[in-house]
């Protein structure tokens, strides 16, 4: 187990663990926390996941570990790896089962005052737009041809299927479309778990939740990207369900029976990879490509039902404006500066968030000068954040953020010691509206399961990786 | 003889399965994995039967790659697969039939089952045992 003699201070929010730790260690792990934090990290195993992260073949300068970051399935939740273009690893734990969970921020022309009183009948009104639950379907249920468009094209079919508008792309990482993906690599067992699940967004810590602006930290940012105070927002969190999960299961699978034919063993099974350019590598890459664009799309959808809620709430003339969607569970191919020289890496993001500083040529054209927005979602009840992409981070972290507070208490443990039934009232008193198929599943996501946020982001801001922007606050909730 | 017991994850599910053969085994995680899927509901109707070959490379990746299979044909026909008739069964080879039962809807979204401290052994018992990890 480790303890703080492992680890060396570079700053007062970052610590390395030297490469020499273990001998399977390529380059050293580096972790983004506080003293204090540390101590929680330190309670599980993400820091010994971080250092077996760091033997994965072509890995570049550190494994990082986020500040929220947690245990997973080899590397740790919270974890960014990037690996050389092209013979470099690419390891489907890197990404995790839910390819393309992410969160999406949408603005509104309303304020906290103004909605106040109808926050109880859209907080129904959404949950009855918004399928939600396990396995819930959707209202959409695509034949083959139309499934595999999802999977090729992302967010652009939804244009043309008129559930996206054309302003939407900018606002969406990598404007919505993976172009690597390929239909043809996705399972029809995956296939089968997502025919009817576009438009959902399932269980567990997945939402969508109304939040007001309650706190500008950047004005001039928060101006870019069309936030005030008092401002009413919507929150979507959601991933490519079962397809996804499918995807992700099919290929590890897969690569663990083919990995020692490229002479590569890893500490934990979990870790199975195979070189980026072969052909299960090609593969994979593209399949995930797909059930990203099938999360866009689902994301998009759910987009188009709350747009619709709205309406019925608000009336034709409030719309809703997408401000950014945001990825966190993903590879990329992308170019950064590796000790001075331009190198093309696979950077390997889970339960960690693209956060790329200003003047990035993949960026939209209003984010330019400020950095691409960040979207941070806590725990219901608590805040959520939107920061921006800086520089710095392009320089120390592969462009990469963290992606939320992270699980401190055991869904078990949470159940026993919290009443769902309880979560509800409480919340209501704080003016907090939550509409929930499960309220035993309120007691596995209330507040005091998850760590603090407030501390998570103000690790990122303070190491310089990512800028606050905006703070939120929830008013009405709706869960699976 | 098979058992499973739910031990405590923070994010997660994971079981302890104990049995004295690797069949028993295989049953013991077919169990927790339909305790964590149909929770406080129930089954009804049979409505599915399906078959299952699998290669792998060892007995875990074996158990592992079993209940995965279960698992994704569970979610696709929307069943619970309790019944399980083994034809053919080596440490890295199954071939068997197994019968499904409708379910409304599952208590759990299962994502994965996945090979996260899956290690099956004997004690010193000489009964095989495991942890098995899902991914919820």
């Amino acid at each position: 187990m480790f303890d703080k003699k492992n680890l060396k201070e570079i700053t007062p929010f970052l610590w390395e663990i030297p490469s020499s730790y273990q001998a399977t260690m390529h380059v050293p792990a580096r972790v983004y926390a506080t003293a204090a934090m540390l101590d929680q990290v330190f309670n599980d195993r993400s820091l010994d996941q971080l250092a077996n992260v760091a033997a994965l073949p072509g890995i570049q300068e550190y494994a990082l570990a986020m500040p929220d970051a947690h245990q997973g399935y080899g590397f740790p939740i919270g974890g960014v790896a990037a690996t050389l273009y092209p013979h470099g690893a690419i390891s489907p734990g890197g990404i995790g089962y839910d390819i393309n969970c992410g969160v999406r921020l949408l603005s509104s022309d309303l304020s906290y005052e103004e909605i106040k009183a109808q926050l109880s009948s859209l907080a129904r009104e959404l949950y009855s737009w918004v399928p939600s639950g396990v396995g819930k379907g959707g209202k959409l249920v695509l034949e083959e041809s139309q499934l595999d468009e999802v999977l090729n094209r992302g967010v652009p079919w939804m244009i043309e299927q008129g559930y996206a508008i054309p302003d939407d792309l900018g606002c969406i990482e990598s404007g919505g479309h993976l172009s690597n993906a390929n239909a043809e690599y996705v399972s029809v067992q995956a296939k089968k778990r997502g025919f009817d699940q576009l438009g959902t967004i399932g269980a567990g810590n997945h939402f969508v939740e109304v939040d007001y602006v309650e706190n500008i930290f950047d004005e001039k940012i928060a101006h870019a990207f069309g936030l005030r105070k008092h401002q009413v927002v919507v929150l979507i969190h959601t991933g490519s369900r079962g397809l996804g999960h499918q995807v992700a299961t099919d290929y590890i699978r897969r690569m663990m029976a083919v990995m020692p034919e490229y002479g590569i063993s890893v500490p934990d099974p979990e870790l199975v990879c195979v070189p980026f350019n072969s052909k299960e590598g090609q593969e994979y890459f593209s399949a995930m490509a797909a059930a990203a664009n099938f999360a866009w799309c689902n994301r998009q959808m759910i987009t188009w039902e709350i747009r619709q809620a709205w309406k019925r709430e608000f009336g034709k003339e409030h719309g809703l404006q997408l401000v950014y969607d945001v990825a966190h569970n993903i590879a990329k191919v992308e170019t950064h500066v590796v000790q001075g020289i331009e190198k093309k890496l696979i950077v390997h993001r889970k339960g960690a968030t693209r956060a790329f500083g200003p003047h990035n040529a993949e960026l939209a054209t209003q984010f330019q000068a400020t950095g691409q927005p960040v979207l941070i979602p806590g725990s219901m009840g608590t805040a959520s954040y939107v920061l921006a992409g800086t520089a710095q981070g392009m320089q120390q972290a592969f462009g990469s953020c963290c992606h939320g507070a992270g699980r401190q208490m055991s869904r078990q443990a949470a159940k026993k010691a919290i009443i769902g039934s309880d979560v509800r009232q409480n919340l209501l008193a704080e003016g907090i509206h939550i509409q929930t198929g499960s309220v035993s599943g309120l007691a596995e996501e209330a507040p005091a399961a998850y760590k603090n946020i407030d501390e998570v982001v103000r690790v990122v801001h303070d190491a310089g990786i990512a800028q606050l922007v905006a703070r939120l606050r929830p008013c009405a909730v709706i869960k699976g | 003889m098979r058992s499973y017991k739910f031990i405590e994850h923070t994010a997660d599910a994971q079981i302890f399965i104990v049995a004295d053969t690797q069949e028993e085994l295989l049953m013991a995680g077919l169990e927790g994995m339909n305790a964590l899927l149909l929770g406080d509901g129930c089954a009804g109707a049979e409505v599915s039967k399906i078959h299952i070959k699998l290669f792998a490379l060892n007995i875990t990746s074996l158990l592992i790659d079993f209940l995965g299979e279960v698992l994704t044909y569970a979610q696709v026909n929307r069943c619970l697969y309790t019944d399980l008739l083994v034809n053919e069964l080596t440490e890295t080879f199954i071939c068997a039939e197994l019968r499904g039962f409708a379910v409304k809807t599952f208590a759990e979204d299962v994502k994965a089952v996945t090979y996260h401290d899956a290690n099956v052994v004997q004690n010193k018992e000489h009964l095989f045992e495991t942890m098995v990890v899902f991914d919820i």
